[in-house]
C-alpha cells in the first residue's frame, strides 16, 4: 500500500494505483480526456499532467501513467502542471471545428469544460484544420469525426472492453481516424456506450440527435426495464418526451455501461399511439368515471357470482409496488386468482427459480466479472440478458474460463467453449463440465436460463451450485419478475385462470399492466376465453391487444414517469425515480395555428394534458370505491410501509434510490411444486420432426422495447433457426423462405443455418407479428415453402 | 298648506346640496391631481375629455365596477360600514353652512343653509368628532396589520387636534355670542373676524388640515410606510367612499373655515353675488390646502403630535384669553 | 437667525418655489404624439435574421433559452434533413421578455437580435407570445456577411474540409501522410 503527499494530503492507496486515481481518493479532481475507470490509462490525452516535486519520479508528468509510489509528492496546482495543462487543451482545440451550437454534446462535453477551465478563449493557431470524412454508422450513433481529439476512449471500449471488432483506429498521428471499414451499423449490442464514452461530441445518441440540450432534460435516477439485470441508467425527459438515456454508475450491477436495448428502448414512451385516455366501453371518459365503472363491474360480478369471479394477473414488468397494491386488492376482495405474468410457463420456472437464490450462492452482476470460471447452462446472454455477455468478457479478460452449454450457437464477444445441448440434456453435460473444471477454481459462477431450460434444468444448477460452492445467477425475464415471482408464490398461474374463465367461473379480469392477448402462448385460447368475460380492466403504458380489447381502460405511468422498485434476478430491489410528469408530449400536440406550423397550441393549459398515473393510484381508488379500508393504500411512503411489513422485503426500508440496492431472498417456504410444465421446456414431444424453441434476441423482442421504433430498426426478419447437418438431411439450404409447421399452427420465415446449434431442435426469435410463441416446445416439421 | 313648505325646502336644499357637494369632490380630485401636476411641472390627467374634464368620471365608473374585497379576516359588519360613516358625517356637517345670502321666493324667505341649527359650530365639532369614528372602525376591522396602525394614529390625531380647532373657533363664537352659524356670517358683515383674530384662523387652518389627514398630516394613510393605512384592504366604491369623504372634507372645511373667519358670503355687489364670493372665498381656502400639499412634506408622528399638544394647544388657549381681553378693552360686540 | 425665523423663512420659501412651478411649462413628453429620439443602440423587440444566402441563421443551440433569465425563450431543435439544425419551432413570449439582450449576446450564429421597435403592446397575453414565422425577418440585420457554417468545420453550407481554414478531408484509405 503506497503512501504518497498530494497537494500536502497524506493518501494510501493499493497497489498499482495510478497518482491520477489517488488524487481523486482525495477529492481533487484533475482534468483528463482518455482516462476512464473501466477502461484505464493510455496516456493519449497528456492532460492530467502534474508536478512531481519528490520521490522516484520527477518533474511534470501526465499522472495516470504513473504508478502511485511510496515517497512521491504531488502538486496538482504547480504553475508549470497549469501552464501544461493550459497548453495541453490549446493544442487539443487546434483542429477542433468550434460548432458547439450544433453539436449535441454541448453542454455535456468535457472538452467544452476543459477548455474553458483551462483558461483557453482564444485561437492562436492560424494554420488550417485537419478534416474528416464521417461516416454513417447506424440509427443509434452519429459520427462527427472533425470534433476528435484522439483519446482512444472509443477504441478502447469498443474492442477492448465490449470485444467488437467491426470499429477500431485507422492511419496514424495527427490523422488518426477511429471508425469502421465502410459505413453501415455498429455490430456490438453495447455501441450506445461509445456516446457516454467518448469525451467530446464525435459519437453523440443519434435517437436524440439535436432533439434537446443536457440542461433542458428532466432527469431521475433510475433502473432499465428492459431486462432483468436492473442496470442503472438515467432517462431524460423533455417537454413530457422521454428523448435521451444514459448509464448511471451502480458498481454492483452494470459498472459504468448499459446495453442499447436499455439506451435505445425507451421509444415506447412517447409512441404516437400510446394509450393515454380513460376509457370505458370505447369512449373516451375522466379518470373519476373510470374507476366508477370498475368499481360498478367488480362490484357487481362479486354480487352475483362471488369472489371467486375476480381474477387479477399483475406483471414482471412493472413495479412492485404496483404488484403489492394489486395483490392487496385481491386479499381485499378475497379474490384467489391472481398471479403475475401471463406466460405460465416461464413463470412457473421463475418462481422456481427465484426460491433457490440464497444469499450463499446468489452472484450480483459484477460479481460475474470477477469469477475465474463461468459456466451458462441454457442462456444466450447477449440476447437475453446483454450486460451479461459485458461482464462476461471481462471475466474472459482476466483470464475466466467460459462454457456454455446451450442448444443455440450462441454468440458472445470472447472465446468461449460452446458445449451444444438440448434442453433435457443440460444439466447431465453442466455435471460433466463442473467435474472437469470445479477443481482449478476459486470462484465460479453458474449462470442458468429461465426460458429454454426445462425445471430439472433449473432445479440442476442450483443443487450444483449448492453441492460445489459455486455462485448461481438466473437470467430472468423482465424487469420485476423477481418481485413478481415472490408475490405470486406458490399461488396459481395465468393457465389456471384461463380454465377458469373457459368454465364460466372467471367474470372480470383486471389486467395490470399485463397483455394476456398478446403474451399467452397460445394467443387463439386466450382470445376465446377473454372473449367470455363479462368486463376487462386493464392498466397499461403500451398499445398492447389487451389494451385496445379493454372494457375499461386506465392509461399507467411508465418506469420513468413513477416513483417504484424493481427486483433484479440477484434479488437486488432498486429504487427509481419519477423523471417526467406524464402526458402528451408537447411537440405532438400539433399546429397551434392553422397549418402548416409546427409549433405546439397557443393554449394555455391549468392540467397536464393526457395525464397518466401510476397504476397503484387507480388501484387504490378502486379498493375505495369498493368500499375498501385502504388508507394505506393512499401514498407510496403507505405502501412501501406495508410492504416491508413482509418479512421478505424488510430490506426495502433502508432502500434510497441512488444507492446500491437492497437484496430481497424469495424464501423457499414459497416455492412452488415442480410440477412439470405441459409443455415449453419440460420433457420434450416424442415424435417425428425437430422440437422447436421460440427464444429472445438483444432487440424485438423484449416486450417493452418491441414498442420502441428504434429498437425495432435492429431486429431481424423473422427466421428460424437449425443444424447445417438438420436442415442438409431435409434439403434446406440457408436462406430459403420455410414454413414451419405443427398441426395447424403454421410460420413462414426464413431458414438459417448453424453449425454449432444442437442437433434436433429449432429456434425462431418472438418478434412481433411473428407468433413463434405459439409453437414453442411442440415438434415441427420444416419445408420449403411453395411460391 | 304652510306647515310643510319649510319641509319641503330643506329637503330640495339638501338633495341640491348633496349633488353639488359630491360633484365638486369629484372636480376637486381632478383640480388637485392638475394642480400637483403643474406645482411638479407635469401636465395631469389629460386623456379623458377636453383638459381631462371626464377623468373623475372614468374615475368613478372605474370604482364602481372594481371588485369589492372583504379580506378573510375582517370584521364583516364594521368593515361595510366604516366607509359609509366617514363619508357620511363630512355629508351631514354640509348641513350648517350658510353659503349665501337668504333669498325671497314667493313671499318665502329662504335661508342658505339647509339648516339653521343654534348650536350650529357644536354640530361641525361633533360631527368632526364622528367621523374618527370612520377612521378608527376601517383600520381595526380590516384585520391587517397596516390598517390598524393607519386606524390608530388616525385616530390620536384626530382627537389631538379636535382640541385646538375647537378653541380655534372659541373667539368666533365669544364675538358672535351665538353658536349659529347664520349669526357667526351675520356678525361679520362688515369686518371678517380674521381680522379680529388671525392667530385664530391660522390655528384653524393647520388643525382643519390634521383632522381632514392630508399632507403634511397623513399619517394615517402613510402609503411609503403602511401601505395605504387604515383603507389598505378597501377597494371598490368602498375605497372611493373614503375618497369622496377626503374631498367632501376639503370642500366643507374650507367652507367652514371661510364662513367662521373670512366673512362668509359676505362681498361687494349684490345679494345674488353672495354664493360667488362665498365660493371664491372657499376655493382659495381648498387651493391653499393642496398647494400645502405640493410643498411640505409628512410630519414625523412625534412632531405631529408636538406640534398639536405641545404648541397648537397652549397657542389657541393663549389666543382666546388675547382676543377675550381685547374684546373687553376695545368693546367688540356681544363681549 | 432664529430658528422660528429659520422655519417660516422655509416655510415661505417652500410654498413660493411651487408657486412659482406652478407657471411653467411642464416637462412632460406627450408620449403618442411627440416620441422622444431613440439611442443608436435602442433593442426592444426580438427578431430572427438569415444568414446572407437567405438560410435560417438560428441554429436552434439554445444558448439564448439558456441565458435568458426570464425563461421566455423556447424552442425545439430538429435537423432539417440535410444535417443543418434548425429551430422546428421557436417562441418568444413577449409578455415576459424584459429586453435585456442576454440572448443576443449568447447567440453564437447572430440570429438573434435586437431592433428598435418598441411599440407592440397586445390586449391580450397570449398575443404577445411570437412564434418563428413572427420573428424570423428576410435580412441579415446587423453583421451582413456572418455565416455559421462557414466557419464551423462541419460541412453543411460548404463540403467538410473547403471551408478557407482547412485542409481537404483526410484520406483514410491511405497510410501515406
Amino acid at each position: 500500500m503506497p503512501k504518497l503527499i498530494i497537494d500536502g494530503l497524506e493518501v494510501e492507496v493499493p497497489e498499482g494505483t495510478n497518482v491520477l486515481e489517488a488524487a481523486k481518493k482525495l477529492g481533487i479532481v484533475i482534468p483528463h480526456f482518455c482516462y476512464h475507470s473501466a477502461m484505464g490509462a493510455v496516456g493519449a490525452c497528456r492532460l492530467c499532467a502534474m508536478k512531481f516535486v519528490e520521490g522516484p519520479v520527477k518533474g511534470v508528468q501526465v499522472s495516470c501513467m504513473i504508478k502511485a509510489q511510496d515517497g512521491m509528492v504531488v502538486e496538482t496546482a504547480d504553475p508549470d502542471a497549469m501552464r501544461a495543462r493550459r497548453m495541453v487543451i490549446e493544442w487539443l482545440m487546434t483542429n477542433h471545428p468550434h460548432d458547439c451550437p450544433v453539436c449535441d454534446e454541448g453542454g455535456m462535453c468535457l472538452l467544452q469544460d476543459y477548455t474553458i477551465a483551462g483558461g483557453h478563449g482564444r485561437r492562436r493557431y492560424k494554420g488550417k484544420k485537419r478534416t474528416y470524412l464521417s461516416q454513417y454508422l447506424g440509427e443509434f450513433i452519429e459520427q462527427e469525426m472533425n470534433r476528435c481529439i484522439q483519446c482512444y476512449r472509443c477504441h478502447r471500449f469498443y474492442r477492448d472492453y465490449a470485444g467488437g471488432d467491426d470499429f477500431g483506429t485507422k492511419k496514424i498521428a495527427n490523422r488518426t481516424f477511429f471508425g469502421r471499414f465502410k459505413d453501415g451499423w455498429l455490430e456490438s449490442e453495447f455501441a450506445g456506450n461509445l456516446a457516454d464514452v467518448c469525451p467530446t461530441g464525435v459519437f453523440t445518441d443519434k435517437t436524440c440527435h439535436f432533439r434537446a440540450r443536457p440542461w433542458e432534460l428532466e432527469t431521475a435516477p433510475s433502473v432499465c426495464p428492459h431486462c432483468s439485470l436492473g442496470c442503472n441508467l438515467t432517462p431524460g425527459a423533455k417537454l413530457r418526451e422521454l428523448m435521451l438515456i444514459k448509464a448511471r454508475e451502480n458498481p454492483k450491477v452494470n459498472g459504468w455501461f448499459i446495453c442499447d436495448r436499455g439506451r435505445f428502448g425507451g421509444g415506447f414512451a412517447s409512441r404516437g399511439d400510446r394509450p393515454r385516455k380513460f376509457i370505458v366501453n370505447r369512449q373516451e371518459t375522466n379518470r373519476d368515471e373510470a374507476v366508477g365503472a370498475a368499481v360498478k363491474l367488480i362490484s357487481a360480478a362479486i354480487a352475483r357470482y362471488g369472489p371467486g369471479s375476480v381474477a387479477l394477473t399483475g406483471s414482471p414488468r412493472t413495479s412492485l409496488e404496483n404488484n403489492h397494491v394489486l395483490k392487496k386488492l385481491a386479499d381485499m376482495l378475497k379474490a384467489e386468482n391472481i398471479c403475475f405474468s401471463t406466460e405460465p410457463f416461464r413463470d412457473m420456472k421463475e418462481r422456481r427459480a427465484v426460491s433457490l437464490l440464497n444469499a450463499g450462492s446468489r452472484r450480483s452482476l459484477r460479481d460475474v466479472e470477477f469469477s475465474d470460471l463461468i459456466i451458462s447452462a441454457g442462456a444466450d446472454p447477449v440476447n437475453e440478458a446483454p450486460m451479461l455477455a459485458l461482464m462476461m468478457r471481462q471475466a474472459a479478460r482476466k483470464g475466466a474460463r467460459v462454457f456454455v452449454i446451450d442448444p443455440r450457437p450462441v454468440r458472445l464477444p470472447f472465446a468461449f467453449t460452446h458445449i451444444p445441448a438440448l434442453p433435457d440434456e443440460l444439466a447431465e453435460k453442466l455435471a460433466g463440465v463442473l467435474n472437469e473444471t470445479r477443481n482449478d477454481s476459486k470462484n465460479p459462477v453458474i449462470i442458468c436460463g429461465t426460458d429454454i431450460p426445462g425445471i430439472d434444468a433449473i432445479d440442476a444448477c442450483a443443487a450444483a451450485a449448492g453441492r460445489l460452492n459455486c455462485g448461481l445467477f438466473y437470467t430472468l425475464s423482465s424487469a420485476n419478475s423477481f418481485g413478481a415471482a415472490v408475490l405470486a408464490g406458490s399461488g396459481p398461474d395465468f393457465g389456471a385462470m384461463l380454465s377458469g374463465m373457459e368454465g364460466g367461473n372467471i367474470r372480470v379480469l383486471i389486467a395490470l399492466e399485463s397483455d394476456p392477448l398478446g403474451r399467452y402462448p397460445d394467443k387463439e385460447r386466450a382470445a376465446r376465453a377473454l372473449k367470455k368475460l363479462d368486463s376487462l380492466i386493464v392498466m397499461d403504458y403500451l398499445p398492447t391487444d389487451t389494451a385496445k380489447a379493454a372494457d375499461v381502460f386506465f392509461p399507467a405511468a411508465a418506469y420513468a414517469e413513477m416513483d417504484g422498485i424493481f427486483i433484479n434476478n440477484e434479488g437486488r430491489a432498486q429504487g427509481f425515480s419519477r423523471a417526467y410528469i406524464p402526458g402528451i408530449p408537447v411537440n405532438s400536440m400539433g399546429p397551434g395555428r392553422t397549418p402548416p406550423e409546427l409549433h405546439p397550441p397557443r393554449e394555455f393549459f391549468s392540467e397536464v394534458p393526457g395525464r397518466s398515473f401510476p397504476a397503484w393510484e387507480y388501484l387504490g381508488d378502486i379498493a375505495r370505491g369498493l368500499g375498501m379500508e385502504c388508507n394505506n393504500l393512499e401514498s407510496l411512503e403507505t405502501i412501501r410501509a406495508t410492504l416491508s411489513e413482509d418479512r421478505r422485503f424488510a430490506p426495502l426500508a433502508a432502500l434510497h434510490p441512488e444507492s446500491e440496492g437492497a437484496l430481497i431472498t424469495a424464501g423457499q417456504a414459497d416455492r412452488p411444486k415442480a410440477q412439470t410444465p405441459p409443455s415449453a421446456g419440460g420433457k420434450p414431444d416424442t415424435g417425428e420432426g425437430l422440437l422447436f424453441y421460440a427464444v429472445e434476441l438483444t432487440f424485438g423482442t423484449e416486450e417493452i422495447s418491441a414498442y420502441s421504433g428504434k429498437t425495432r430498426l435492429r431486429a431481424p426478419e423473422p427466421y428460424v433457426l437449425i443444424n447445417s447437418a438438420d436442415a442438409a438431411g431435409l434439403g434446406l439450404k440457408d436462406g430459403e423462405r420455410v414454413k414451419v409447421s405443427s398441426g395447424k399452427s403454421a410460420l413462414s420465415c426464413v431458414l438459417k443455418t448453424s453449425a454449432s446449434c444442437a442437433k434436433g431442435a429449432a429456434f425462431a426469435p418472438r418478434l412481433t407479428g411473428f407468433d413463434a410463441a405459439a409453437l414453442s416446445g411442440k415438434r415441427v416439421n420444416i419445408t420449403k415453402e411453395s411460391v | 298648506m304652510n306647515s310643510y313648505i319649510p319641509w319641503l325646502i330643506i329637503i330640495i336644499k339638501a338633495f341640491l346640496i348633496l349633488f353639488v357637494t359630491l360633484t365638486l369632490a369629484a372636480y376637486m380630485v381632478l383640480a388637485e391631481r392638475k394642480l400637483l401636476a403643474r406645482m411638479q411641472d407635469r401636465y395631469g390627467p389629460n386623456r379623458v375629455g377636453p383638459f381631462g374634464l371626464l377623468q373623475p368620471l372614468a374615475d368613478v365608473i372605474k370604482l364602481i365596477t372594481k371588485e369589492d374585497i372583504l379580506p378573510a379576516q375582517a370584521d364583516r359588519f364594521i368593515y361595510l360600514i366604516a366607509p359609509g360613516v366617514v363619508a357620511g358625517t363630512v355629508l351631514l356637517t354640509f348641513a350648517v353652512v350658510p353659503f349665501g345670502a337668504p333669498v325671497k321666493i314667493g313671499g318665502v324667505t329662504v335661508q342658505m343653509p339647509v339648516i339653521d341649527l343654534n348650536v350650529g359650530a357644536l354640530y361641525f365639532l361633533a360631527m368632526s368628532s364622528l367621523g374618527v369614528y370612520g377612521v378608527a372602525l376601517a383600520g381595526w376591522s380590516s384585520g391587517s396589520k397596516y390598517s390598524l396602525f393607519g386606524g390608530i394614529r388616525g385616530s390620536a390625531q384626530m382627537i389631538s387636534y379636535e382640541l385646538s380647532m375647537g378653541l380655534a373657533l372659541v373667539p368666533v363664537v365669544m364675538l358672535t355670542g351665538s353658536f349659529s352659524l347664520n349669526d357667526i356670517v351675520a356678525a361679520q358683515s362688515n369686518v371678517p373676524f380674521v381680522v379680529y383674530s388671525p392667530l385664530a384662523f391660522v390655528i384653524f387652518l393647520v388643525s382643519v388640515a390634521a383632522e381632514s389627514r392630508r399632507i403634511p398630516f397623513d399619517l394615517a394613510e402613510a402609503e411609503n410606510e403602511l401601505v395605504a393605512g387604515y383603507h389598505t384592504e378597501y377597494s371598490g366604491m368602498r375605497f372611493g367612499l373614503f375618497y369622496i369623504g377626503e374631498y367632501v372634507n376639503i370642500i366643507v372645511l374650507s367652507a367652514l373655515a371661510v364662513t367662521f373667519y373670512l366673512g362668509g358670503w359676505h362681498g361687494p355687489g349684490p345679494s345674488w353675488l353672495s354664493l360667488f364670493w362665498f365660493f371664491l372665498k372657499a376655493a382659495a381656502i381648498a387651493f391653499f390646502f393642496i398647494w400645502m400639499r405640493a410643498t411640505l412634506p409628512r410630519l414625523r408622528y412625534d412632531q405631529l403630535m408636538h406640534l398639536g399638544w405641545k404648541f397648537l394647544v397652549p397657542l389657541s388657549l393663549a389666543n382666546v384669553l388675547l382676543t377675550g381681553f381685547l374684546a373687553l378693552i376695545f368693546h367688540w360686540r356681544n363681549v | 437667525m432664529s430658528r422660528s425665523t429659520g422655519i417660516l423663512k422655509g416655510l415661505f420659501e417652500a410654498f413660493a418655489t411651487t408657486l412659482r412651478e406652478m407657471f411653467r411649462k411642464p416637462v412632460t413628453i406627450q408620449y403618442p404624439e411627440e416620441k422622444k429620439p431613440l439611442s443608436a443602440r435602442a433593442r426592444w423587440r426580438i427578431v430572427l435574421t438569415r444568414d446572407p444566402d437567405g438560410g435560417e441563421r438560428c441554429v436552434a443551440c439554445y444558448l439564448c433559452s439558456a441565458v435568458c433569465p426570464v425563461s421566455c425563450i423556447s424552442m425545439q431543435s430538429a435537423d432539417r434533413g440535410d444535417g443543418r439544425r434548425y429551430p422546428e419551432w421557436f417562441r418568444i413570449n413577449f409578455g415576459r421578455c424584459i429586453l435585456c439582450g442576454m440572448c443576443e449576446e449568447a447567440c453564437p450564429t447572430l440570429a438573434i437580435q435586437l431592433t428598435p421597435d418598441y411599440e407592440f403592446c397586445k390586449y391580450k397575453a397570449l398575443d404577445m407570445v411570437y412564434e418563428k414565422e413572427d420573428l424570423l425577418i428576410d435580412g441579415t440585420g446587423k453583421d451582413p456577411e456572418y455565416n455559421f457554417y462557414k466557419h464551423a468545420g462541419i460541412g453543411i453550407v460548404n463540403p467538410k474540409g473547403k471551408n478557407p481554414d482547412e485542409y481537404g478531408p483526410v484520406d483514410i484509405r491511405s497510410n501515406m501522410p
